[in-house]
C-alpha cells in the first residue's frame, strides 16, 4: 500500500537535499533549513521499512524470506553506499560514511528489532542519542573536521570512529531516525482504520520534542561549560547535537502524523494525479535519484577540475556562485522529474528495480 | 422495497375476521408499544406489535415476521390453505422448505418470516402466543448459526496462533480477544437458549405446549442445537488456546524487555570502553 503522506514529506525531504548538495558543493553555501532534509529521510527509511513489513506479513510470506530479504537489503544499500563515495566522492573518501551506509545499517538492525518488542527500539534510539556526543568527546571529533569536512586515515580504529560517531552519518546518533520512524509506524499503523490511529497522540510527542529541544536551545548557554561542550552545543548538524537531533526527530514525527492524518484520510482512491504524482514517482525512485543528482553534479565538477585545474577537487565548493547553484539544482530537479516519469511510464528499471532483482 | 420496511398485502379470498399482524422482536420496550408477548426473562426479549414500532427503531431491528391468523372450522379447508401457503412463500422461494403442521383442527404455515395460522378464533390468540415463542427461539438459534458460519474463515486464519505466538502476532491480540468475547457471548446465549429448545414434552398436552413441540420437531431444532454446540466447542478451543499463548508470550515479553534493556546498557558500556581503549592504542 502506498501512503501519499510518506511520498509527499519524501519528496520534500529529496527536494531539500538537491538543494542543499548544490548549493554547497558548487557555490560553498550554506542554507539554513540545510539540516531538515536528512532526517526526514532517515525517519521515513523506518516507516517504509513496517509498510513494507506489514504488506510482506499480509501476503504470509513466511519469516525466513523476509529475514534474507531484508538482510540482502540492507547489505546492498551498505555496500552501494561504500561503492557511492568510491566513485562519486573518489576513492579517498570511500569511508566518509554517507547516508547510505547509514541506511543499510538501518535496515539491518531493523531486520532484528522486528522480532523483539518495540521498545527496545525506543530504548536504542535514546542510547544513540545520548551516547553520540561522548563517543564524540572521546574520539576527539573535530581532529576529523578540521577543514570543515570529515577527513580520516585508513586505520582500523579510524574507520570504525568515523561510523560509529565522527563520519557524515554515524550510527550514533543518526541510527534513531529510522527506529523511530518504524516505532511510529508500528503504532499507527496497528489500527488498519485511519479514524481510529492515534495520529494526535504521535503529532503531539512530536510537538513536545521540539519545545524540550527549543528549550534546551534557550538554556544551553547557561549552563556550565562543560556541558556545553560536550552535551548541550546548540544547534548543529555537524556534529549532530542532542537538540539538533530531538528536535528534528520531533519535526518528522509531527510531519507524518500530521500528513498521515490529513492527507491519508483525505485521498483513498488511485490513480493520484497532478503534483501528487510527482511526489509519488520522486518517492519510488528515490535511490536513484539520490545518486543521479550526485552524478550530475559531482563527475562534472572532478572532470572539470582535472582539465583545468590542479587536482579533480579543486573547484568543489567554489565552482560558481549560490544563484547558478541553484538554478541548477532546480534544473536537475525538473530533468530528474522528466527521466523518471519516462522510466515509470516505460517501465524502464532504476537501482530500486535492482535491488528488488538482487535482493527480492 | 426494503424488505425491513415492507408490509406485506393481505390476500383476497379470506373470510372476515382475518387479520394480518407484523411482529418485531426488540430488547427494550417502551410504555407506548404493544407487547404481544414477554419472552422469558433468559431471552430477554418482547415481541412488539408492528404499528407501534417507531421508525428508527425500524431501522435498527431486523425485519419484521408477519402473522396471518384465519379464522376457520375444525375440518381442513384445502382452498385456506393454499392461500395461506401463497401468502407465506411470496415468491415462491422460501430459504428453507414451508412446514406445514396440522392437528386438533389446527393448520399452520410456517417460513422463517411468514408463519399463518388457521384455526377457530376461540383458539387463535393462544395459537399465535405460541407460535410467536416458537419463533423466537427459532430466530434466536438461526442468528447464532449464521453468526458462527461467518467466523469459520478466521478461525482458520488465527488457528496457528493456538500453537505459536510471536512478535508478529502481537498486532493480532485485538482481534483474538474480539473473537474470543464473540465466541463467549455465543456460549451465554446458547446456554439461554437451551433449556427452550432442549425441554422434554410437557404432560398432559396443551395445545399451546403442542405447538412448540412440533415446531422444534419439524425445525429440527435439537439436533441443530447440539451440532451448533459441536461447532462452538471447536472455536472454544482454538481461541483458548489463542488466549493462552498469547498471554504467555506477553507475560514473557515483559520479562525479555528488561533483559534487552540491560544488554543494551551493557553493550553501550562495551562500545564506550572499545572506543577508548581504541584511541588509547591508537596514541
Amino acid at each position: 500500500m502506498r501512503y501519499v503522506s510518506i511520498d509527499l514529506l519524501r519528496t520534500v525531504a529529496i527536494v531539500m537535499m538537491v538543494l542543499v548538495h548544490f548549493m554547497e558543493n558548487l557555490a560553498g553555501s550554506n542554507w539554513g533549513v540545510a539540516g531538515f532534509g536528512a532526517p526526514i529521510f532517515n525517519f521515513l527509511v523506518g516507516v517504509s521499512y513496517r509498510v513494507w513489513l506489514d504488506s510482506q506479513e499480509k501476503k504470509d510470506i513466511p519469516e525466513e524470506t523476509i529475514f534474507r530479504i531484508s538482510l540482502r537489503r540492507g547489505l546492498f544499500l551498505f555496500v552501494l553506499g561504500l561503492a557511492f563515495n568510491v566513485f562519486v566522492w573518489l576513492p579517498e573518501d570511500a569511508f566518509n560514511w554517507d547516508v547510505l551506509t547509514l541506511i543499510g545499517t538501518a535496515l539491518l538492525l531493523l531486520n532484528f528489532l522486528r522480532q523483539i518488542p518495540t521498545v527496545i527500539s525506543i530504548v536504542i534510539s535514546l542510547t544513540a542519542m545520548v551516547i553520540g556526543p561522548f563517543l564524540r568527546e572521546i574520539t576527539d571529533y573535530p581532529a576529523y573536521w578540521t577543514n570543515g569536512y570529515f577527513e580520516c586515515d585508513w586505520t582500523f580504529s579510524e574507520i570504525v570512529m568515523g561510523y560509529l560517531s565522527n563520519g557524515y552519518f554515524p550510527i550514533f546518533p543518526w541510527i534513531a531516525y529510522p527506529l523511530m520512524g518504524f516505532v511510529i509506524a508500528s503504532v499507527l499503523f496497528e489500527e488498519e482504520s485511519t479514524e481510529h490511529q492515534p495520529t494526535a497522540t504521535t503529532a503531539l510527542i512530536g510537538i513536545i520534542m521540539m519545545l524540550v529541544t527549543l528549550l534546551a536551545v534557550i538554556i544551553g548557554p547557561q549552563t556550565p561549560m562543560s556541558i556545553t561542550k560536550s552535551v548541550l552545543r546548540g544547534w548543529t548538524m555537524f556534529p549532530p547535537s542532542i537538540e539538533y537531533v530531538m528536535g528534528t526527530l520531533g519535526m518528522a514525527i509531527m510531519a507524518f502524523s500530521l500528513c498521515h492524518r490529513w492527507i491519508d484520510r483525505a485521498i483513498t482512491k488511485e490513480p493520484i494525479s497532478g503534483l501528487l504524482s510527482i511526489c509519488t514517482t520522486l518517492s519510488k525512485y528515490s535511490l536513484s535519484m539520490y545518486l543521479f543528482h550526485h552524478v550530475v553534479h559531482i563527475w562534472p565538477l572532478w572532470i572539470y577540475g582535472a582539465i583545468y585545474g590542479t587536482e579533480p577537487t579543486q573547484f568543489w565548493r567554489n565552482a560558481m556562485p549560490m544563484w547558478p547553484a541553484i538554478g541548477l539544482a532546480v534544473l536537475c530537479l525538473v530533468l530528474g522529474c522528466a527521466l523518471f516519469r519516462w522510466m515509470e511510464r516505460t517501465k524502464r528499471p532504476g537501482l530500486e528495480s535492482l535491488m528488488r532483482y538482487l535482493c527480492g | 422495497m426494503n424488505e425491513r420496511n415492507h408490509t406485506p398485502e393481505l390476500p383476497a379470498g379470506l373470510p372476515s375476521g382475518s387479520q394480518m399482524q407484523g411482529i418485531r422482536l426488540t430488547t427494550r420496550r417502551d410504555p407506548s408499544q404493544r407487547v404481544l408477548l414477554d419472552l422469558p426473562a433468559a431471552i430477554g426479549r418482547h415481541a412488539i406489535a408492528e404499528e407501534t414500532v417507531e421508525s428508527s427503531q425500524r431501522e435498527q431491528s431486523e425485519a419484521p415476521w408477519w402473522f396471518l391468523s384465519v379464522p376457520s372450522g375444525p375440518a381442513e379447508e384445502v382452498e385456506l390453505l393454499t392461500i395461506a401457503r401463497a401468502w407465506v412463500e411470496p415468491d415462491g422461494q422460501a430459504d428453507r422448505p414451508t412446514q406445514v403442521i396440522m392437528f386438533q383442527g389446527l393448520q399452520l404455515v410456517w417460513t422463517p418470516r411468514r408463519v399463518a395460522i388457521l384455526a377457530s378464533p376461540d383458539r387463535m390468540d393462544m395459537a399465535r402466543r405460541a407460535v410467536i415463542e416458537s419463533a423466537c427461539f427459532e430466530t434466536e438459534l438461526s442468528d447464532l448459526e449464521r453468526e458462527l458460519a461467518v467466523l469459520w474463515p478466521d478461525l482458520s486464519t488465527d488457528m496457528p496462533l493456538a500453537f505459536e505466538f510471536n512478535e508478529r502476532s502481537v498486532r493480532q491480540r485485538r482481534n483474538l480477544l474480539r473473537r474470543f468475547q464473540q465466541i463467549l457471548m455465543m456460549r451465554a446465549r446458547l446456554a439461554r437458549l437451551s433449556p427452550f429448545v432442549l425441554a422434554p414434552h410437557i404432560h398432559p398436552p396443551t395445545l399451546t405446549t403442542q405447538i412448540g413441540e412440533r415446531l422444534r420437531e419439524r425445525l429440527r431444532m435439537t439436533h441443530r442445537l447440539e451440532a451448533f454446540d459441536v461447532q462452538l466447542e471447536v472455536f472454544e478451543r482454538v481461541y483458548e488456546g489463542c488466549g493462552q499463548r498469547a498471554s504467555e508470550f506477553m507475560l514473557a515479553r515483559t520479562g525479555h524487555t528488561l533483559e534487552w534493556i540491560i544488554i543494551i546498557l551493557l553493550l553501550t558500556q562495551t562500545i564506550l570502553v572499545s572506543v577508548d581503549l581504541m584511541m588509547t592504542l591508537g596514541k
